[in-house]
């Protein structure tokens, strides 16, 4: 193994304009990869505080008995997925309205008789916001006969949902994408660093070196090329980070455990593309 | 220690490099393997060296064949096989020490033992003065010492030598085959294949086999055998 890393290593002084470009190309892609990550990490972080108020509110009819509405109550919050049930009066919901809308106070002001209705309002616990779950719990609520309408947004919360899995979708796609293109670029370093030692190959071979130590040395380069690459390509998406912070609006940074994810990306594509071009193009020398 | 049995090789488009070349070359011996250029001696070699494989026949090699080595088995056979080119093969940003530290590099040695090896077979060859000098700052002669010296480094059984002396001129060619006498009278065969007769000539008590297109025409000790 010395033998190897001090090849490795004499590779990037060998020839250090190759190795740098595809150093470079790698943190290029990754970088790209890591700027949708930032943002789909962003967006998840937004729909979490968003899942978080989802609630269910049923509202109820005007004839609904007390004693009947007080049992659902306690049948309700007795469900898994049910974290908060809370039960709002006709005349507390008119004052919420008229302290959360200020600005019809004087239609308030000059109605009669109080037109809202009294309502439930469930809120679910926090690992039970999805669109299947409260559509569920909705429907269950709806059962009862006092119940006149059960409402959870579910318009918005679907199309949230769907913005989620594209953002998901559209990184795992666009990660595969540069990774074959970090692939690539690694595999023809790799071809002309093992053409530019191919008499040194030969004398290696002469001598009788194992096909295992010939290889060892570029795989390494690979390696090191990769993980070169993805230090560079987080550096240059903090970079991105705190310039969109400081200027344009808050955003929340990667986890640590996304950044060694990166990181360890750009290893497994280097190792892994410079072992099947180290393979492939030994055989040519 | 070395057996061709009925060796053929074809070219890849045809036509035949060797026609059913057997001979056997045994432990300590030293043979000249002799012919015009294109007879074979180079296609020889590099059989035995197990970078080719035969087309038809076999090559019995230190207790491996060719038919049945495998790649892992092919490293550890060329560390039993000295091989040395009319063209040196050293590597030109590497000194000469460097260059026979190199053969025990791949094999794992430990810095101690190359460093004891190597200054060892430099003073063999007569270069210990030169030991930090480059190829290029080399005579052929010199060059061809340095790759002698990396031939040995791993104590082969056997050294190939093709046209070692291919590229020296008359003195150096002499203090050349000087050395790989020295090597064979320690123990090494040596199968050393060249073009130069007048060689041959001034060494009647090694034995020759001669090839020509492909075939043994002529084997001393075969010729002894008979007589």
């Amino acid at each position: 193994m010395p033998h190897a890393l001090t090849e490795a290593l004499r590779a990037f002084r060998r020839a250090p304009l190759l190795t740098g470009l595809s150093a470079g190309m790698i943190a290029l892609s990754l970088f790209l990869v890591g700027l949708f990550g930032l943002a789909a990490y962003n967006i998840r972080r937004v729909l979490e505080r968003v899942e978080a108020r989802v609630e269910v509110v049923a509202f109820l009819r005007d004839d609904a008995v007390p004693e009947m509405v007080t049992q659902a109550r306690e049948q309700i919050e007795a469900y898994d997925e049910v974290r908060e049930v809370r039960y709002v009066s006709r005349e507390a919901a008119l004052l919420k309205a008229r302290r959360e809308l200020p600005e019809f106070e004087e239609l308030f002001g000059d109605i009669e008789s109080n037109p809202l209705p009294a309502s439930i309002e469930v809120m679910l616990k926090p690992n039970q916001t999805g669109p299947t779950i409260v559509e569920r719990v909705a429907a269950r609520i709806r059962q009862y006969p006092f119940v006149e309408d059960v409402r959870y947004g579910s318009e918005w919360l679907d199309k949230v949902y769907v913005l989620r899995r594209v953002a998901g979708t559209a990184m795992l796609v666009l990660g595969a994408s540069f990774a074959i293109v970090a692939s690539l670029i690694i595999a023809t370093a790799i071809r002309m660093a093992i053409y530019a030692r191919r008499d040194e190959i030969a004398i290696m071979r002469l001598v009788g070196a194992t096909e295992g130590f010939i290889r060892r040395p570029f795989v390494l380069e690979g390696l090191f090329t990769g993980i070169g690459g993805g230090v560079v390509a987080v550096a240059l998406t903090y970079a991105v980070f705190a310039m969109i912070s400081r200027s344009i609006f808050q955003l929340e940074w990667l986890p640590q455990s996304w950044m060694a994810a990166g990181i360890a990306a750009g290893a497994v594509v280097g190792i892994v593309a410079s072992a099947i071009a180290v393979r492939r193009h030994l055989r040519e020398v | 220690m070395i057996r061709l049995i009925d060796v053929k090789k074809e070219f890849p488009k045809g036509g035949a490099a060797l026609n059913g070349v057997s001979f056997e070359l045994r432990k300590g011996e030293f043979c000249f393997l002799t012919g015009h250029s294109g007879a074979g001696k180079s296609t020889i070699m590099r059989l035995i060296h197990m970078a080719d494989r035969p087309t038809a026949g076999d090559i019995r090699v230190a207790g491996y064949r060719a038919a049945t080595i495998q790649p892992r088995e092919i490293a550890m056979l060329r560390r039993k096989i000295g091989y040395v080119f009319q063209d040196f093969k050293l590597l030109p940003d590497r000194s000469a020490s460097a260059n026979i530290a190199f053969a025990l590099e791949v094999t794992g040695a430990r810095p101690a033992v190359i460093r004891s090896k190597v200054g060892r077979l430099l003073a063999q060859v007569g270069l210990a003065a030169r030991s930090e000098a480059l190829p290029a700052e080399l005579s052929g002669g010199e060059q061809q010492r340095v790759a002698v010296a990396r031939a040995l480094v791993n104590d082969p059984l056997v050294l190939l030598a093709d046209e070692p002396t291919g590229n020296l001129d008359e003195r150096a060619t002499w203090g050349i085959f000087d050395l790989f006498r020295d090597i064979n009278i320690a123990g090494t065969a040596v199968l050393f294949a060249t073009h130069n007769l007048d060689l041959v000539r001034k060494n009647p008590g090694f034995r020759v086999i001669e090839l020509d297109n492909g075939s043994v025409v002529f084997d001393s000790a075969a010729e002894a055998r008979g007589a």
